[in-house]
């Protein structure tokens, strides 16, 4: 009799216990920590839910969630790059979160940062992190140099003079540069190609993204731009050897005087000890254009918990929560108006958010990017002139389409 | 005294051209251990440095005491070892059959093992995650170990076939003629002699599955099946890389290996020309 | 009647051996087969699928005639090929120099030494990978450095971010990596090697070049081939060296298929990886059929 009670309470435990749900959740690894203690704040909140955490990383996250969600079988949130999620959207992968959204008020989203997941009018992503890039300078090589540490160059002309003062040359060799890009790496290349791009008015695409309109006089003029501080000697050849990481580390080492990059690479340099200063990108005329891009919470439209998953979203995507949780800047304009985005290092790169344009989303684009990529490799490195390289990617890439 | 001569001069070659091999196939993973023992500052140093200027033990506590890494490890050597295990087994079966017995579909069979080495690793990724899927292998140790089985058991056929093909037969005819089955002369007079073989066979298969990286990435999600390249990958993140960490987890990964290895030089030596069966 | 009984049990012992392979070669086949069938399959039915205007379907070979229309693609195939013959010739090469250097008599120290040359094969790839690049860096590198101060070179040189160089130097780093898999399956294809017949050898006065030639390559040629057909597959299906150093560039100077696979997948455009694959599947295919052919006729 005993032992069939035991059994009895045993059953309704276990009962209770399935009512909750549990939502398993993809994010990288630098998110873990916060994401704990938010998750921690959400089971205390929701008492009986549960969110069970895995752990990405950043060379294994693309290749995962891709086949998860291709194969239906991901989990039911995960935190994904912002200019992969619109492909997911529009194949019918992921549910649609405008409910959400609305609930957490659209309004208070940096418009950039919702556009990158939505389609067709409904809003596929939660964003929580959102950034563009800034220019970094060492004071101290500005100093040197006989410039103004507290002024960074205003636009590209006087970005280009400073270059030029900022490249020191002993014995034939050059020891100092004054910036480097990272041409090494194809995303990281392309994404610095394309807000030069913007900043000279040219275009990616024509509207329905079916022609690239890329042998335009804007479009050569904006690689002409680049590939002139390489042949002027003021940017090293060692550029086409790094990716963004790399770069900061040929800044650290004080072999470049100022670099584009993101406001997470703020915490690094100050930890180097190096007398850093930051400014919005210079451009044509006055502050030039910068791409962004982030991170936003995705539901598979497979996951059978959606409900769940909604809530806990619709709970990350609170300003508090959104401003743990991000590396860089929150896309909330309540959370941007932090304490902790404050500093006056990040100053340059809330301002910069003014003049943004998005990174493109075209199904193909790895295997396009990669065109336009050589092709910019080739006009830095001399082999062809920017307007036969912008001709050719073009080429190239209407005829990948 | 001409022959030893000619017999001092060839040593003296040897050496130069293994000092040579050595210094090429040492020199940078030199750079990686004197890397895993440097402070972040010093590792991007201009001009570079082999050794570091102010050692450190941080990278190593970071990765034995704050990572992941002992679970992978484990996980990794059970994978490992079972998939070398089973590849042997399978491997030199069939490769003892291959290279004794002539019979019809010989090279069509042989042919068709090979497949799964010949696919490239991308292309393989969706499909195995697919079936895994379906039978709830994903995330397992299991799942992963039938993933490098795959790419792993062809050429373990298809390497134990070349090696036992250097061997007589006349051998296992011996042996046959002293009441061993097919079987008994494979195990107790081919093996012995294919030693040498067999052993860097098994090195191969295991490093196959201990440094895979592309399937696994894929295949794994949790600590029950994540394995050390994946492991090693956890030292970055999107816009920082431990590089410290990242090469004292190398290091670490590699010295398991070597030191088993360095313990299987006897049994390297044996065989024919050892004279174990000469005469 | 009474002939049909030796022929029978000669018929039954005929049959035994006829079928005598199977236990030895059937479970390895079987295990492989239901491995390799659903992927091969896979692979080559995304290759002949595509997206049309009617959602999925039935494309032929449409996929891989979109394979040979990409403007990059000669690029791609002649990348490949240089860097297939460069990293296979070299391993072999440096591989077969090493493994006879190895079994030189009077050799001390043999077992260590031979455990330190088979380090870059052990090494994590993806490590070492990041460390060569290191090697190679115009900016903090080892290699400029050390050639510099030996007086070789006068001016740092761009070993990755000169296409002239690249492809080469990308090389160099598959031939690290993949030649003490060959000095270990040479040195040990030299142990089965009778030592009798080399003893006979010798007291005939052939000289140690001779002996190599005639002696104990043809001896190790199965061994060979296979280490062949190895090192063609690995550098046809090889990406992390190449993306870790270069991501393809400079300028596509050491763009090859896997890196365009790569991309394609990372765009889930299986149908154009698979044609790809499948292409280096063919590639593959023709290698391992010689392979097949010359070993069984030999046996």
């Amino acid at each position: 009799m005993k032992r069939l009670l035991t059994f009895g309470a045993a059953v309704l435990l276990g009962a209770t216990s399935t009512q909750a749900e549990t939502i398993a959740w993809w994010l990288p690894n630098w998110d873990e920590k916060p994401a704990r203690a938010i998750v921690a704040d959400y089971e205390t909140a929701n008492p009986g839910e549960k969110v069970e955490i895995v752990i990405t990383t950043w060379d294994t996250m693309a290749q995962k969630i891709l086949v998860g969600l291709q194969s239906r079988n991901a989990p039911d949130v995960i935190t994904e790059l912002e200019s992969r999620t619109l492909r997911y959207a529009r194949k019918g992968l992921l549910a649609d979160l405008t409910g959400v959204v609305t609930e957490l008020g659209k309004d208070d989203f940096v418009p950039s940062a919702l556009a990158t997941g939505e389609y067709e009018g409904r809003y596929y992503s939660v964003p929580f992190r959102h950034d563009g890039a800034g220019l970094y300078y060492n004071k101290d090589l500005f100093a040197a140099a006989g410039l103004d540490p507290e002024r960074p160059p205003q636009t590209w002309a006087q970005l280009v003079e400073y270059c030029k003062k900022l490249t020191v040359t002993k014995d034939g060799t050059t020891t100092q540069y004054g910036i480097a890009w990272p041409l090494g790496n194809v995303n990281n290349g392309v994404e610095r190609y394309l807000p030069l791009l913007y900043d000279h008015g040219g275009k990616l695409f024509n509207q329905d993204q079916t022609r690239f309109t890329l042998d335009t006089p804007e479009a050569i003029g904006a690689l002409d731009a680049m590939a002139n501080l390489f042949k002027t000697g003021v940017a090293p050849m060692s550029s086409l050897e790094v990716d963004n990481t790399g770069l900061r580390e040929l800044f650290l080492n004080r072999r470049i005087a100022m670099y584009y990059s993101g406001p997470f690479d703020v915490q690094p340099i100050l930890e180097a000890g190096i007398k850093v200063g930051t400014g919005v990108l210079p451009g044509l005329n006055g502050m030039g254009v910068t791409t962004v891009d982030g991170f936003s919470l995705i539901v598979p439209a497979h996951s059978s918990k959606q409900k769940a998953a909604e809530q806990f979203v619709a709970f990350v995507g609170q300003p508090k929560n959104q401003a743990r949780l991000t590396a860089t800047f929150p896309p909330s304009y309540t959370a941007l108006k932090y304490e902790q985005f404050s500093s006056p290092y990040l100053q340059p790169f809330i301002v910069q958010l003014g003049r943004v344009e998005n990174m493109p989303n075209h199904p193909k684009w790895n295997e396009l990017e990669r065109i336009l990529f050589d092709n910019i490799q080739a006009a830095v490195l001399g082999k062809k002139t920017s307007a036969q390289a912008m001709a050719d990617a073009n080429a190239q890439m209407n005829g990948s389409l | 005294m001409q022959k030893s001569n000619a017999r001092t001069l060839s040593i003296v070659i040897a050496y130069v051209v293994l000092i040579a091999l050595l210094f090429f196939a040492l020199a940078p993973v030199a750079l990686m251990i004197g890397t895993a023992f440097k402070p972040n500052v010093e590792i991007f140093q201009v001009p570079p440095r082999w050794l570091p200027r102010a050692p450190t033990l941080s990278n190593f506590h970071k990765v034995l005491f704050n990572s992941g890494i002992g679970r992978y490890a484990l996980n990794s050597v059970i994978i490992a070892t079972l998939m070398t295990f089973t590849a042997l087994v399978l491997g030199t079966m069939a490769g003892y059959g291959f290279s004794r017995f002539k019979f019809r579909g010989n090279r069509a069979l042989s042919l068709f093992m090979l497949l799964g080495q010949l696919i490239p690793l991308i292309a393989l990724i969706v499909p195995f995650f697919q079936i895994f899927d379906a039978v709830g292998l994903l995330d397992t140790k299991i799942g992963i170990a039938l993933a490098h089985l795959t790419t792993a058991l062809p050429l373990v056929t298809w390497m134990s076939a070349s090696y036992f093909s250097t061997i007589p037969v006349e051998l296992d005819e011996a042996a046959i003629i002293d009441g061993c089955t097919r079987m008994q002369a494979l195990r107790k007079v081919v093996l012995p002699v294919a030693l040498p073989g067999i052993i860097s066979i098994a090195l191969f298969a295991f490093l196959m599955s201990w440094n895979e990286f592309v399937l696994a990435s894929v295949l794994t999600n949790t600590d029950s099946s994540k394995t050390l390249p994946i492991g090693l990958s956890e030292f970055a993140t999107m816009f920082t890389v431990d590089w410290g960490s990242t090469m004292a987890a190398a290091f670490l990964m590699t010295v398991p290996v070597v030191a088993v290895f360095l313990l299987f030089q006897k049994q390297f030596v044996s065989g024919l020309s050892a004279g174990a069966v000469k005469g | 009647m009474e002939q049909a009984r030796p022929k029978a049990a000669l018929k039954r012992i005929r049959l035994r051996e006829q079928f005598a392979w199977m236990p030895f070669v059937l479970p390895g086949v079987t295990v492989a087969v239901l491995l390799t069938v659903y992927p091969t399959y896979s692979v080559v039915s995304a290759s002949l699928f595509g997206d049309t205007a009617k959602g999925t379907a039935f494309v032929g070979l449409d996929n891989f005639a979109a394979l040979f229309r990409l403007p990059q693609m000669e690029l791609y195939l002649w990348n490949t090929f240089l860097w297939v013959i460069i990293s296979s010739t070299g391993a072999l090469v440096l591989g077969v120099i090493g493994a006879f250097a190895l079994e030189v008599r009077g050799i001390g120290l043999r077992g260590l030494l031979r455990s330190l040359l088979i380090l870059p094969w052990i090494v994590p790839h993806v490590a070492a990978a990041i460390v060569w690049k290191w090697f190679y860096s115009s900016e903090f590198g080892m290699l400029n450095h050390v050639l510099q101060s030996l007086g070789i070179i006068k001016r740092p040189l761009n070993w990755l971010s000169d296409p002239a160089l690249a492809l080469g130097a990308a090389a160099v780093l598959q031939v690290w990596g993949t030649f003490p898999f060959v000095m270990l399956m040479v040195s040990a294809g030299l142990q089965s090697i009778d030592g009798s017949v080399l003893d006979a050898a010798r007291v005939d006065g052939a000289g140690w070049f001779s002996e190599a030639v005639h002696i104990i390559l043809p001896a190790l040629r199965n061994v060979m081939f296979i280490i062949t057909l190895i090192l063609v597959v690995w550098a046809l299906n090889s990406l992390i060296a190449i993306w870790i150093l270069t991501q393809g560039g400079p300028a596509g100077a050491t763009s090859t298929m896997p890196i365009y696979i790569y991309s394609a997948f990372r765009d889930f455009n299986l149908s154009a990886a698979s044609a790809a694959s499948c292409l280096l599947l063919a590639v593959s295919l023709v290698f391992a059929g010689i392979y097949v052919l010359r070993v069984t006729k030999g046996a």
